[in-house]
């Protein structure tokens, strides 16, 4: 089975959200839903140099994260209608049909991915632009990204082209669900935790509906 | 906490009320059917409730689907199992009140199943990606509230009728459980406050934001506790002085339901996600 995957490289994500927008506009999207997000994670602290100075030390980057369309999904352990699913090309999808609405999945992932559309009552969440790829282009987020910081191809191809890393701060632990996202982090992020750094943009991009 | 009030009444009801305190009595007291009654009322008022939260209640049969891997499923089955079970008793206690001692192993057997839904309904939250609820004193809160909830409203059946043992236990546990639940707060908050940082923000979330709350279940643990030990001091072995425990138990009941709302509203307010997404 293939398995498809997305790459992100945070070192280059500029933060424009022209991601999130063209999902918005391919998907229709109401306010407040966004199937993609981007994450603004930032940190700072004062260390001293060798002369003495004090000078501060600062970290900001970006993270555009979607769906990673997860090896073990806890949205499809959690959701107890099996609404949420693996489809046959390990894409995690929603049947809008038996979804209830209850929005445990929304609870159980890890990243945040499921969306509640109170209009339908049910959730919703990217599917890698399905229809796109089996017209063999590429999800919307990817080709429309200005800095090219996002790629999208078979997980086997990303794997060769970018390595195999899918761990950054503040993601939570790949080892938890598999996800399918190589990640490049940006090099700010190695000191992160130590900085304590932190999701800045909360209000943004949370999911309050 | 409608199920929790509801799985309390009949496991206290069990416990204390159908075992050997009334022993020497044939037929299952007339007010019995009625606390049962309640139960299953409150059982029902819970599916109402659920059903409601649902975005789409149309699909709600669906949600049976996922036994196997969802805890949302098996509380729905449990939560059916229970109010069936349930609706069965209080039947059978309404046209049968004779028999209704012998099908005590049904009573039992709806106090267990009552248990199993209170655990199943907590553990529904202990999932990592909310570190705050995460934890043992997730099942921990929510038996204890069915308790509390169970025996105060329970000890206000027991006024004028209930033996004297039976109304000193019920009073009893009416001032212990909030008193537990008190001593339990500050070790949860040294808890959510060293266990990791989105566990210390939900207890940051709690004294910033709602500190109003935070003090007004502090006050209503404290007057149920009160409340409960003069309730305790008001109960007399001659029946005709039982009037003097009903103010005291009307009002723990009513201190002990106002601490449990907020408690619960509190509780949602911890709904912090695992590194903010």
């Amino acid at each position: 089975m293939t398995k498809y995957g997305f790459y992100f490289d945070s070192s280059c994500c500029s933060g424009c959200k022209t991601c999130q927008v063209a999902c918005k506009d391919k998907n229709d999207l109401t306010e407040g839903i966004r199937f993609r997000r981007v994450y603004e994670v930032c940190g700072s602290a004062w260390e001293k140099d060798s002369k003495g100075t004090w000078v501060p030390d600062i970290v900001a980057y970006n993270l555009s994260v979607a769906c990673n369309h997860c090896e073990n999904p806890s949205c499809v352990a959690a959701c107890p209608t099996k609404a949420m699913h693996i489809g046959n090309d390990g894409i995690v999808l929603v049947d809008p049909d038996k979804c209830v609405g209850c929005r445990y999945c929304e609870w159980a992932c890890p990243y945040g991915a499921p969306q509640y559309n109170p209009q339908k009552g049910i959730m919703q969440k990217c599917d890698f632009c399905s229809d796109y790829i089996k017209e063999g282009k590429k999800p919307v987020c990817v080709t429309s990204c200005l800095m090219r910081a996002l790629d999208f191809d078979t997980l086997e191809n990303l794997e060769s082209h970018y390595g195999a890393n899918r761990d950054v701060f503040p993601l939570p632990h790949s080892g938890q669900t598999g996800p399918a996202v190589i990640i490049k982090a940006h090099p700010g992020a190695a000191k992160a935790k130590e900085l304590k750094a932190s999701i800045i943009n909360r209000e943004e991009v949370r999911n309050d509906r | 906490m409608a199920m929790q009030l509801s799985a309390g009444i009949i496991l206290i009801y069990d416990l204390f009320l159908l075992s050997p305190l009334y022993r020497t009595r044939v037929d299952i007291p007339a007010r019995f059917q009625w606390i049962l009654m309640i139960a299953l009322t409150a059982a029902l008022v819970g599916v109402a409730f659920s059903l409601m939260h649902l975005g789409n209640p149309g699909n709600a049969t669906r949600t049976l689907a996922n036994l196997h891997s969802s805890w949302l499923s098996r509380e729905i089955f449990s939560v059916l199992a229970y109010t069936l079970l349930l609706a069965v008793v209080t039947i059978l206690h309404f046209t049968m009140p004779s028999a209704a001692r012998s099908l005590k192993w049904m009573v039992d057997f709806t106090a267990i199943s009552g248990i199993v839904l209170v655990f199943i309904m907590s553990r529904i939250y202990m999932i990592p990606t909310r570190p705050a609820w995460n934890s043992v004193f997730t099942p921990l809160g929510f038996y204890l509230a069915a308790i509390i909830l169970g025996s105060s409203l329970l000890l206000i059946f027991q006024i004028n009728h209930g033996s004297w043992a039976s109304q000193k236990l019920l009073a009893i546990l009416s001032f212990s459980i909030p008193l537990i639940q008190l001593a339990i707060l500050p070790v949860f908050m040294a808890w959510l406050g060293q266990k990791d940082l989105v566990s210390g923000n939900a207890l940051a979330i709690i004294l910033d934001n709602h500190m109003a709350a935070f003090y007004l279940r502090l006050g209503f643990f404290i007057l149920a506790i009160g409340f409960g030990i003069w309730a305790f001091f008001s109960i007399r072995s001659d029946t005709l002085r039982n009037h003097l425990l009903f103010t005291p138990a009307i009002l723990a009941w009513a201190a002990i339901l106002a601490a449990q709302i907020i408690d619960r509203y509190l509780f949602y307010a911890q709904n912090l996600p695992a590194e903010g997404f």
